[in-house]
């Protein structure tokens, strides 16, 4: 039981690994395939921030989620933006170089040591619910996840942001006849989603072990999550990555080494049967 | 990624380079770097560790290490009456096997090195295996001799022509690790966690590991299966560990896993009376990472500074060695540094002694046959039941919280290193 409930909390960080893809994805018709190595780099800037202040990892990740919305912002209008409206290509392979470029970068600057973020005795820390024993970090990452969640679903989806937001993805061309300056919306929405990333990042940078090398995986989970929840919605992506999590541990309930497997296996049986993802189910009734 | 050192007096090279201009000899080097070789009077020591990546923690001292060895060295090494220079190559194989595979060939075929040494759990075997094939005298460490033998197909009996290789077995571990529990008040329930990689097969197995010598010695033993490298989840062990009531936990495991592991286990309400883990508490920062929760954690011990022995390199005592690292680095001992000493004691030995230096079947007769005290105790190739293989003894020992914060390593157990004084005995109970 203990172990299920584990994977609700491993699922609420994949949900919040694929809740910036989902985004860029769903709302914005764009892919960005160096989301998993922004993950890695942010969870890098708040280890650096964190040894270099002496403070606990959570105090500098609002500082980092800044930084990170910025170099968002910047990306989109000085890069993504100019591969916009040529097809779905040029996108792709931008992002693909920069998540290559962005690897050896971290490499260079970190090293290929393996590092995590120091939670200090939260990492330790547990309380007894109906006589089970759940560890206080993982619970602090569901809530964190649910509140992240919560907001963006908000902006998005009452706000006049939002509205552009949405307007610009159904048609950029009626979206700027409407006086909607689109670049700088989608540069926006670009910073929030690496603004998410870096929240992400920082629970995952406590949770386990990261290394230049780790970002593809982090990317392959969020795009698990979004896939399972359903491209274009923002829950979705949530109840993706719960899925995702729930897999995974039921089964290394099997066998330890059977956890990610059966995780893909899920993902792929939902793919054939859902190719529209949870969220489909939704609004089919 | 390789750096070079003059030890002594001018290359050949460099006084070539004096004259041509910089562009020039760009091209000219690499054209001569072989035919520069055939009478020269340079040895070359080829040396490959990681310096980064996983297994960085093993090969932390390397820099200082290194810098000792080229200071001993510095006015050359004299055998029978000739004296050499010594240029020593380094590379990082950044913890992949397969960089290592391609920079002990590069020192091989480009750098024509006589002798190669190279440490690493990844690295030992690719390195030998070029060496084997190029006939280039070979030495290793820091992998269990089982692990090293068996993936190239060796056998104990029959042993390897030009490559040698120096460490504890897991024969040694599993005897530490059982002798310190031994007449202990546990329940003798044991959770094993074992990585899904070729160390953690060995320890694993139900022939040579840990399985079949526990249930020798009347242990029950709870493991549900291996984890991945790298996993971040351990809540399906540690429940299993939890609800069978184990009070001993042991497995291999990095640092970084055994942080994570230890992390969850405090989550999850799994409290053993030992935690004995492999690898993961050889470092004082493995055991920082822990905050007060690492207080009588045990583990096996390689070397420390109480061991009584001496460099045959410096002079130094295993005292002062340890001290010399934390003046030089700022940074506390480590056991591998110990280790990594004796690889060099080794080699130079072997150029040292050998009737020509140069000789490759010269310099692997002296390896054969050596039987030297070094930093970390006696390495007996010459004795060794195990063909090309000499065992390093290991002592256990606990982490014991010191008032002002730090962890102090303590020696509690020493029946396989007798010479090792004891410290303290052993103590019952993790993170109280």
């Amino acid at each position: 039981m203990e172990v299920l409930i584990n994977g609700v909390f491993i699922g609420a960080l994949y949900g919040l690994y694929g809740l910036g893809l989902a985004l860029t994805l769903g709302l914005m018709r764009q892919i960005n395939l160096a989301h998993g190595d922004f993950i890695v780099f942010s969870a890098y800037l708040t280890l650096q921030g964190s040894l270099l202040l002496g403070v606990h990892p959570l105090m500098v990740l609002p500082v980092v989620a800044v930084v990170m919305f910025v170099v968002g912002f910047v990306l989109q209008r000085l890069v993504i933006q100019r591969t916009l409206g040529r097809g779905e290509m040029p996108p792709i392979l931008v992002t693909f170089g920069l998540s290559i470029i962005l690897q050896n970068v971290m490499l260079e600057l970190f090293s290929a040591d393996t590092r995590n973020l120091n939670p200090g005795p939260l990492g330790a820390a547990s309380i007894e619910i109906a006589g089970l024993s759940l560890g206080v970090l993982p619970l602090l990452t569901l809530v964190v996840a649910f509140a992240i969640f919560w907001a963006t679903s908000a902006v998005f989806g009452s706000t006049k942001f939002g509205r552009a937001i949405r307007a610009t993805s159904d048609s950029d061309q009626t979206a700027q006849l409407m006086g909607i300056k689109t670049s700088r919306i989608f540069a926006v929405a670009m910073g929030l989603t690496l603004a998410i990333s870096a929240i992400a990042a920082g629970f995952y940078g406590m949770r386990g072990n990261f290394d230049p090398s780790t970002g593809p995986e982090r990317m392959l989970f969020a795009f698990e999550a979004v896939i399972l929840g359903g491209v274009g919605s923002i829950w979705g992506a949530l109840a993706g990555g719960i899925l995702l999590g729930l897999s995974q541990a039921a089964g290394s309930l099997i066998n330890p080494s059977y956890g990610p497997l059966v995780g893909h296996l899920v993902f792929l049986v939902v793919l054939l049967a859902l190719p529209g993802g949870l969220m489909s189910l939704r609004r089919r009734q | 990624m390789t750096r070079r050192s003059r030890v002594a007096g001018m290359t050949r090279r460099e006084a070539l380079q004096g004259l041509g201009g910089a562009a020039a000899t760009l091209g000219l080097s690499s054209g001569l770097a072989a035919p520069a070789l055939a009478g020269s009077d340079v040895l070359r020591i080829g040396y490959v560790s990681p310096q980064t990546g996983s297994l960085a923690p093993f090969a932390e001292s390397d820099p200082f290490m290194l810098q000792k060895v080229r200071a001993a060295l510095a006015s050359g090494l004299t055998v029978n009456g000739k004296t050499y220079e010594v240029e020593i190559s380094e590379v990082d194989d950044q913890s992949n096997s397969d960089r290592a595979a391609t920079s002990a060939n590069r020192l091989i075929n480009g750098e024509e090195v006589n002798l190669m040494l190279a440490q690493g759990a990844s690295t030992a075997v690719p390195v030998s295996a070029q060496c084997e094939v190029a006939g280039v005298p070979c030495i290793t460490t820091m992998d269990p001799w089982q692990g090293w033998m068996f993936p190239q197909g060796g056998d104990p009996a029959v042993g390897f022509e030009y490559v040698n290789h120096f460490f504890w077995g897991i024969e040694d571990i599993i005897s530490t690790f059982i002798g310190m529990w031994d007449g202990q008040d546990t329940n003798k329930k044991v959770a094993t966690v074992w990585s899904n990689d070729p160390p953690g097969k060995v320890f694993g197995s139900k022939d040579i590991g840990f399985p079949a010598s526990l249930g020798a010695g009347g242990y029950e033993i709870t493991d549900v299966g291996e984890f991945q490298v790298g996993a971040d989840d351990f809540s399906a062990q540690i429940t299993a560990f939890r609800n069978a009531g184990c009070d001993i936990v042991t497995g291999l495991f990095s640092p970084s896993e055994w942080a994570i592991f230890w992390r969850q286990a405090q989550q999850l309400g799994f409290k053993p009376k030992i935690a004995t883990p492999a690898k993961a508490l050889l470092f004082p920062a493995g055991i920082a990472a822990l905050g007060n929760g690492g207080d009588g954690m045990s583990t096996e011990i390689w070397w420390t500074p109480a061991y009584p022995y001496k460099s045959t390199l410096t002079g130094q005592s295993s005292q002062e060695l340890a001290g010399d690292y934390t003046a030089t680095s700022g940074r506390p001992w480590t056991q591998p540094i110990g280790v990594v000493h004796a690889l060099w004691e080794l080699g130079i030995n072997a150029l040292k002694n050998a009737a020509d230096p140069m000789d490759p079947d010269s310099v692997q007769d002296v390896i054969r046959n050596t039987n030297m005290t070094t930093i970390i105790g006696d390495i007996d190739f010459a004795g060794s039941p195990v063909k090309n293989v000499a065992k390093l003894k290991i002592a256990g020992g606990q982490w014991r919280l010191q008032p002002d914060g730090s962890y102090a390593l303590k020696v509690t157990y020493n029946a396989a290193a007798p010479e090792v004084p004891i410290e303290d005995t052993f103590k019952l109970g993790v993170g109280i």
